[in-house]
């Protein structure tokens, strides 16, 4: 079963995937999925390892542009133009929909730089706007009343718990309208974890956030919407043919209380993945 | 499948039995690889620690010198020559060589050739030196001719030449001072004086020596007398006395094999006694020198490697040698080749690691080109540096010639005197021609054949004056067809590379071989006229166009370098996590802004000492530099890219090649000095890396 989300006329949606399907060379990696993303609310991407639900998000900023096989078809649409259209500049794109990595991934230079990269790259010259906007960010990450003395020291002596939030400030600096988080806190432990789950809800309220994650819980606790991705397989000529498909996208509480589809409420309750 | 059957215990793994005697076998395995690598090791230290044992004992030792004059008699008391101004040393050789100062000033400036050195004036010695006052533009002959030769001469050296060098002049002219012998620094600790014992021996030998010399004089007197016996008996009566004579011969032999016996232990003994005293310095200097005219000066330690060696320029004699210009022309090549090669290689890397993965190449079907533009780069680094230097010699000192040389730049053009145009003008064309030149060579008064009009006549002056650097290592590099091509060009003749039909009937060589149709020389222009016009031409042609500078040994270098650059940063390039490049990508970076400010820094360190590996390694590559003509001896040092050079490994090699035992020695201080720069330049690598490790 394929699902189909509706599309109430009342929502307002930062982003529409629209029938995405996800190619590396031959092999078909994500089957037709449409997913509305409501502006101002968290959507949780869950699902076993290789379901899909990385690629996906990594096609909401273009970032699978930069794997030389990959290919996308189907319609993303955002503001009214379709991100894979004609003419659209996948550089706009990042600008507008940040992205925050699995692995911490501070650049080798203070935390300063690290969250002026972003502004400076769009141009942003000026050292007292530039001292404002890393201010504002850190605050937003909220990494500010730790590291407000030692700004210049290194990015990476940083703890893992605070690089990732160091990213999250990294991302924020650009103002964008969607920020995109790929299992942010999997490498963190539970207390680090916890952090940036509290900064999703308090301070980064507002933000359109796409979060994948493999722990149910923390889609559970920080989401508004979950959308249930599984692995299809079927054989084709002797040969295991293995794709990612959305199974369900419901509110979070709907999901994991009453979720619509069996496979979802097999795997809400631990009997795979 | 046949499964083995599970055994009884229920596991496939060894008993403890098994597992312990396996144990050991697995450690003793490991115990034998490891020794193995501690060998390689100790080979490895072996190996350096003999390098450097046999430089170090070489480039320090003891010498025996004598000089003429004493230094210290010419700088006066307590002081050395280095320091005395060099108005002073200038004075010291006007006032005691004022007849070889002329010599001198050929020998240090080599910008002329020595054929036309007296007739050049001190501007075309020296271009852009400085010159006695009103001295400029005399010819050496006229300053001979005029008063006060000497203090003229001197002055104009003081003016040009810098220090060292005058020093040096002192010292090899007026000081003369002369290392008679040289040993090493093994030889200097361990034999040179003898031992109390050997001092012993030295002493009761030549007494031993002396006793068994008398002995033997007696013994031959003893045999001289019984021949007279003999002698006497055999004129009394050979008959009777036959017994006699009989036993007095038997006593002859006797005594001649005592005085045999005699001879070889005197031998023996002069034997020791010569390897005595030429195992030790002092005395075998004793020996060799000790009648010398000159006090001869023994110095124990004498470093061949001092500050001297390093600021005087090459010499003929070993002890006043330098390498001055060797390490002026290493550091220039140096720099030239890390600024042309760190750029080109790293844009190259960049290229091929960050955007070579989606240009047309990549989309061929099949072959993967881009792989095997890599693959290629990669055997580039491993072609011989020979053939480097071949490459260089075709490229860069042939074929852009016109750019290393100089020439293009307005560099090293040093146009011979107006006069000298005119006379080769008149003489090359055996005609009535009347030449007046200008100072900027434009033709004031001209009557000439009919075959050459005023404007052409104008052409084969600029000609002139264009071909015309002389100089005297660099001679003869425009090939004659090449000039004859330029004035068959002006003179509108054809010049063509087949057989004319009517070969046989020609006679002249150059015609007869094709080169020049004589049907299309000008009216009244004989084709010997024609062949003049090229040989004089080539006369005082043929130094602009040498390519065979700095420049062009730098290029071939950073040629040889640049695959191991590129290969070296393109690690450095791969080795930055991907993840920086998502971050920066993730935040609205264009691929140029992600190269600049995240990857290329991060890359930094490892594209520094791969470079820096590398042009260590180019520092010290002798064979290239042969092949594209570095100058062997070279006393001037270079002063740009365009300068004629010589490099330290040229020298070594130089050095080395000599005959004369001293310069094994200067060899090993200037291996040292080599070995300084290349260490020095691998402790930057190092540095580097080390300071930006843990970047990310």
């Amino acid at each position: 079963m394929v699902y189909t989300p509706e599309f109430r006329q009342d929502a307002d949606y930062a982003l529409t995937l629209e029938d995405v399907n996800v190619y590396y060379g031959d092999y078909h990696a994500v089957k037709d999925v449409t997913i509305p993303i409501e502006r101002g609310k968290i959507t949780a991407f869950i699902g076993p390892s290789g379901c899909g639900k990385s690629t996906v998000v990594k096609t909401i900023n273009r970032m699978n542009d930069l794997v030389d096989s990959a290919r996308v078809t189907g319609k993303i649409m955002y503001r009214g133009n379709n991100l894979y259209g004609d003419g659209v500049d996948p550089v706009e794109v990042r600008r507008r929909i940040g992205m925050v990595f699995q692995k911490p991934n501070p650049f080798p230079k203070s935390i300063f730089e690290n969250v002026a990269y972003g502004p400076r790259l769009l141009g942003v010259k000026d050292k007292d706007i530039l001292h404002e906007i890393v201010e504002r960010s850190l605050r937003g990450a909220a990494l500010w009343d730790e590291v407000k003395n030692d700004l210049n020291k290194s990015g990476l002596a940083l703890s893992g718990g605070q690089q990732q939030r160091l990213c999250i400030a990294r991302t924020i600096a650009v103002e964008p309208d969607v920020i995109l988080m790929d299992e942010p806190a999997s490498a963190l432990d539970p207390i680090a974890t916890q952090r940036i789950e509290q900064l999703m809800r308090e301070e980064l309220a507002g933000y359109t956030i796409v979060i994948v994650t493999h722990n149910m819980q923390q889609a559970q606790r920080a989401s508004d919407y979950t959308c249930f991705f599984n692995i299809r397989k079927e054989d084709r000529e002797g040969k295991e043919i293995r794709w990612g498909e959305l199974v369900e996208m419901s509110p979070t509480e709907k999901l994991f209380s009453e979720p619509a589809s069996e496979e979802t409420h097999d795997y809400i309750s631990g009997r795979f993945g | 499948m046949n499964k083995k059957q599970k055994p009884a215990d229920n596991t496939y793994m060894p008993d403890e039995a098994t597992f312990k005697s396996r144990l050991q076998s697995r450690h003793l395995w490991g115990n034998v690889w490891r020794t193995f690598f501690i060998l390689s090791i100790v080979v490895a230290i072996l190996a350096l620690i003999v390098l450097f044992t046999n430089v170090i004992n070489s480039a320090f030792g003891t010498i025996a010198t004598t000089f003429e004059i004493e230094p210290e008699t010419l700088a006066g008391e307590g002081r050395t020559l280095s320091d005395l101004t060099e108005e002073e040393l200038v004075a010291i050789l006007v006032e005691r060589e004022p007849n070889r100062l002329p010599v001198v000033v050929r020998n240090n400036f080599n910008n002329v050739p020595d054929e036309e050195f007296t007739e050049s004036t001190l501007a075309q010695v020296a271009p852009n030196g400085s010159y006695p006052d009103g001295f400029e533009n005399a010819t050496i002959n006229e300053i001979r001719d005029g008063e006060n030769t000497a203090e003229v001469l001197g002055e104009f050296l003081q003016l040009n030449l810098p220090k060292g060098n005058i020093i040096n002049i002192v010292e090899e002219d007026i000081v003369a001072l002369q290392v008679l012998d040289a040993w090493s620094l093994w030889d200097a600790i361990t034999n040179f004086e003898p031992t109390a014992a050997e001092q012993e021996r030295l002493d009761e030998l030549p007494v031993e020596i002396e006793a068994l010399e008398t002995q033997l004089a007696d013994v031959e007197t003893q045999i001289a007398d019984k021949e007279a016996d003999i002698q006497t008996l055999r004129d009394e009566s050979a008959t009777d006395n036959a017994d006699a004579i009989r036993s007095t011969n038997a006593e002859i032999s006797e005594l001649q094999e005592q005085s045999s016996d005699l001879l070889s232990q005197i031998d023996d003994l002069n034997d020791e006694l010569t390897l005595l005293i030429s195992s030790n310095i002092t005395t075998s200097v004793e020996r060799d020198f000790g009648d010398a005219e000159n006090p001869v000066e023994i110095v124990r330690y004498h470093s061949w490697l001092s500050t001297e060696f390093l600021q005087t320029p090459m010499s003929s004699v070993p002890a006043q040698a330098g390498i001055r210009t060797a390490l002026y022309g290493s550091i220039i090549m140096m720099v030239i080749v890390i600024l042309v090669s760190l750029p080109v290689g790293v844009a190259a890397a960049i290229y091929l690691e960050e955007y070579a993965r989606d240009n047309v190449l990549s989309r061929f079907p099949l072959v993967n080109i881009n792989k095997i533009i890599e693959t290629n780069v990669r055997n580039l680094a491993g072609v011989p540096s020979i053939i480097y230097g071949m490459l260089g010699l075709a490229i860069f000192v042939r074929m852009l010639a016109p750019f290393t040389s100089g020439v293009v730049f307005g560099i090293n053009v040093n146009p011979p005197p107006t006069n000298r145009i005119v006379n080769l003008m008149e003489e090359l064309t055996n005609l009535e021609l009347d030449l007046e030149l200008d100072e900027n060579y434009n033709i004031t008064a001209y009557t000439g054949p009919e075959w050459l009009s005023e404007d052409d006549a104008q052409r084969v002056v600029t000609l002139f004056r264009r071909y015309g650097t002389p100089s005297v290592t660099n001679r003869g590099n425009v090939p004659l067809e090449r000039i004859e091509s330029d004035i068959a060009n002006i003179l509108g003749i054809r010049i063509r590379n087949q057989v004319p039909a009517n070969a046989d009937e020609l006679d002249y060589s150059r015609v007869a071989s094709g080169f020049v149709e004589l049907s299309t020389l000008p009216a009244g222009m004989t084709i010997e006229q024609f062949e003049s016009l090229g040989q004089q031409l080539r006369r005082v042609s043929g130094f602009t166009l040498s390519g065979r500078t700095v420049l062009s040994a730098a290029l071939t270098l950073s040629l040889l370098i640049l695959p191991v650059i590129i290969i070296n940063a393109q690690e450095a390039l791969r080795a930055v996590p991907n993840a920086l490049r998502e971050a920066s990508y993730g935040l609205g970076a264009t691929k140029w802004q992600t190269i600049w400010k995240t990857i290329l820094p991060a890359a930094v360190p490892g594209i520094m000492t791969g470079t820096i590996l590398a042009v260590s390694r180019a520092v010290g590559e002798t064979a290239p530099l042969i092949v594209v003509g570095a100058s062997t001896f070279l006393l001037t040092d270079p002063n740009g890219p365009f300068s004629q050079f010589t490099a330290l490994p040229i020298q070594v090699y130089q050095w080395t090649a000599r005959p004369q035992g001293q310069f094994q020695f200067i060899a090993a201080a200037a291996i040292i000095v080599l070995l300084t720069m290349v260490l020095v330049l691998n402790a930057v690598a190092i540095i580097i890396r080390s300071r930006f490790d843990n970047r990310y």
